[in-house]
């Protein structure tokens, strides 16, 4: 109960300070009914996310603080006015009712994982597990890791209120809520260019996505950078239409909530802003776009920047001078630079594979690329001819057309994206996706007149809407199994969290005064003593990396950051979850373990698989050791 | 002939199938997994 009255207070929350910020841009009163409050929570997402940065960073994350803010924050909605909704201009048909009984079995669905505890890996390495440490600090804390620790955390702030207050249940479901926020707001914006039921026909195909799916009901926060980034573009395509200038701050202001949420947000406002200067006005434009993403977005990276001297830590390694040269070190910038531009590489970055990159993605189920299970599903592969059909038919209206800048917003974006060098994986883009599926869409849709297109799109259509279903179903299997079980929070993590048994072991053996060191990700958010994550490449205060690690080092590293035990997975029983740090964690816990510096405490059984949604994949028993650190036998100094 | 509209459907047609089953062939390791889970094999 108290969850539930947490999420409704932090939803009421978003969307009053949404309505403050569209209300003080003049902005608010442009909107339909629908379109008021879906605006504003998207825009209020991104203050709060703000707001809840500073509160941190000034050491005030306790409860009558965060309650504070919300209940201030919820005063805001009575700016929305009335009505709430906007009516259908025509009573909607049976294809329109048949597409929202679709809906809402989705929605039951994610209502099954939004009231279970979290599992994905990611959330628990850090979208939650930094959350859980702030509010256990009552502060922020600067985590000198890359990828998933120094990194901009805008999204993440949203979840503290929710933890916070609220608990695991409140975070769950604000991850839920806020996933179907996305939906929400995308209806309202196809319904500028679509008919109702095409319009929901295409929020059932967004929703559905594998990779919405798979990142909307956990932390992961690329779903809910839709949102930012589908108000941005459109108060980019409003301010190029000759809209008032405010629409260009909004527009920063939004891409700024992107750029503080993740590093690729960059990518986003040079794309955004790139497209804002298309036309006259375009240095007034640009300038206040400027000033809005630089308001909304820089906070994080000042954070890091005071915290470490390196702004985008640790990507300027070399160029700046560190406040601490433990955090980082030539080998582990080799090794990263290896990672992001050689091994998340999988095609080549020239402008062939930029036509070809989608196909491969879409056709070709990638490891690396993530985009098999968990990509884009087939929609706009099968859209390809309706939208060409349909570009054809009114190539005389392309110019002045409405979704012109955001057609050109996203080639911008994905191309920038392509040749930037970053990680390949179709998730990255997941933000800019509805945008092209708004695109594809509208393009298409222009051919439903004419029958003899019209049924093959309705197919397609159909298909991807039955297929994507059908992958849901499959994902809600393991938590309707849940609960038509019974089951309790344990006995659900024992089977959707690879290792949990480890992590039950330490919580029951270890105090609050230790601190374990380990290399398994998914289990930091669910172990309640300290942890400390050993990466083989995004950190360097406890360093694996082949070439420098050393038994004395080590030993001396593992004392300066506090820890007392370590806990690892033998080699011989990584055949199905073999984790790429463990060769040299385990030959470094050996060395020390035979100078008398660490000792066997236990060993801990715990089932691993590769896979939650389909655990028969690979699975099996895996055996943890765990060493306690005995400093006073141990001959290093 | 390929500008009337019942041949540009059959050529749509066409790549809605062809597409969605080189879509599909991806996922052919996933049945026996998909019909375990489920129960069916």
């Amino acid at each position: 109960m108290t969850a539930a009255f947490v999420v409704a207070l932090e939803l009421a929350c978003c969307v009053g300070l949404g309505a403050v910020l569209l209300k003080c841009l003049g902005i608010l009163a442009d909107l339909k009914p629908g379109e008021r409050a879906c605006w504003s929570f998207a825009a209020g997402f991104g203050v709060l996310g703000w707001i809840i940065f500073f509160i941190g960073a000034l050491e005030l994350l306790n409860q009558p603080v965060l309650v504070s803010v919300l209940i201030i924050g919820a005063f805001g909605v009575l700016l929305l006015g009335r009505p709430l909704v906007t009516p259908l201009e025509t009573g909607p048909g049976a294809v329109f009712w048949s597409l929202a009984a679709l809906l809402g079995t989705v929605v039951v669905f994610d209502l099954l994982e939004g009231l279970a505890p979290p599992a994905d890996a990611d959330s628990l390495a850090y979208h939650f597990a930094l959350p859980k440490q702030f509010i256990a600090a009552g502060r922020l804390e600067f985590v000198p890791r890359a990828v998933d620790g120094a990194v901009p955390l805008l999204v993440q702030m949203t979840y503290i209120p929710a933890l916070g207050l609220g608990g695991e249940t409140a975070l769950t479901l604000w991850t839920m809520l806020s996933g179907w926020a996305v939906g929400a707001l995308f209806y309202t914006v196809c319904r500028r260019h679509l008919s109702a039921t095409w319009s929901l026909a295409g929020t059932l195909v967004l929703v559905t996505t594998p990779t919405v799916l798979y990142g909307a009901g956990s932390g992961q926060v690329e779903t809910r950078m839709a949102m930012f980034v589908l108000v941005a573009a459109l108060a980019v395509a409003t301010a190029l239409k000759g809209g008032p200038l405010r629409y260009a701050l909004l527009a920063g202001v939004m891409a700024g909530f992107y750029m503080g949420s993740k590093y690729l947000g960059g990518v986003f406002v040079v794309a955004a802003g790139l497209t804002l200067l298309a036309g006259r006005g375009w240095l007034r434009r640009g300038a206040i776009f400027s000033v809005g993403a630089l308001l909304a977005g820089t906070q994080w990276y000042g954070w890091n920047w005071v915290h470490s001297g390196d702004p985008v830590f640790p990507l300027l390694f070399g160029w700046v001078e560190y406040t601490n040269p433990g955090y980082w070190d030539q080998s582990h910038a080799d090794f990263l630079k290896d990672v992001f531009f050689g091994r998340e590489t999988v095609v080549a970055r020239n402008p062939l594979w930029l036509l070809l990159y989608p196909f491969r993605a879409t056709l070709m189920g990638d490891a690396v690329m993530e985009s098999g299970r968990t990509g884009f599903g087939p929609f706009v592969l099968l859209m390809v001819p309706f939208a060409i059909a349909g570009l054809w038919t009114r190539r005389d209206q392309l110019r002045s057309s409405a979704l012109a800048p955001i057609a050109l917003l996203v080639a911008l974006h994905y191309a920038l994206w392509f040749f930037t060098g970053s990680s390949q994986r179709v998730r990255h883009l997941l933000p800019i996706y509805p945008l092209l599926l708004l695109c594809v869409m509208a393009a298409a849709v222009a051919m439903r007149d004419r029958s003899a297109i019209c049924r093959p799109m309705i197919a397609v259509f159909a298909f991807t809407i039955a297929l994507q279903l059908a992958g849901q179903t499959i994902f809600t299997v393991a938590y309707a199994r849940h609960w038509l079980a019974g089951d309790g929070r344990d006995a659900f993590l024992e089977r959707n969290v690879t290792g949990h048994g480890l992590a039950k072991w330490l919580n029951a053996n270890l105090k609050s005064t230790d601190r374990v060191a380990l290399g398994h990700r998914q289990l930091l958010y669910l172990i309640d003593v300290p942890t400390y994550f050993v990466h083989p490449v995004n950190q360097a205060l406890l360093d694996l990396f082949p070439a420098t690690a050393g038994p004395e080092r080590f030993f001396s590293q593992v004392t300066r950051l506090g820890i007392t035990h370590l806990a690892f997975q033998p080699q011989s029983d990584t055949a199905t979850d073999g984790t790429p740090d463990q060769p040299t964690f385990e030959r470094l816990i050996g060395s020390i373990r035979r100078s008398g510096c660490a000792e066997p405490l236990e060993k801990v059984d715990a089932r691993v698989f590769a896979s939650r949604t389909l655990p028969d994949l690979a699975a099996d028993v895996a055996t943890f050791d765990i060493l306690t650190v005995t400093p006073q036998r141990c001959p290093f100094r | 002939m390929w500008s009337e509209p019942k041949s540009v459907g059959l050529v749509l047609w066409l790549w809605v199938v062809v597409a969605g089953a080189a879509y599909l062939y991806q996922f052919r390791g996933l049945i026996g997994p998909i019909a375990r889970l489920l129960g069916v094999s």
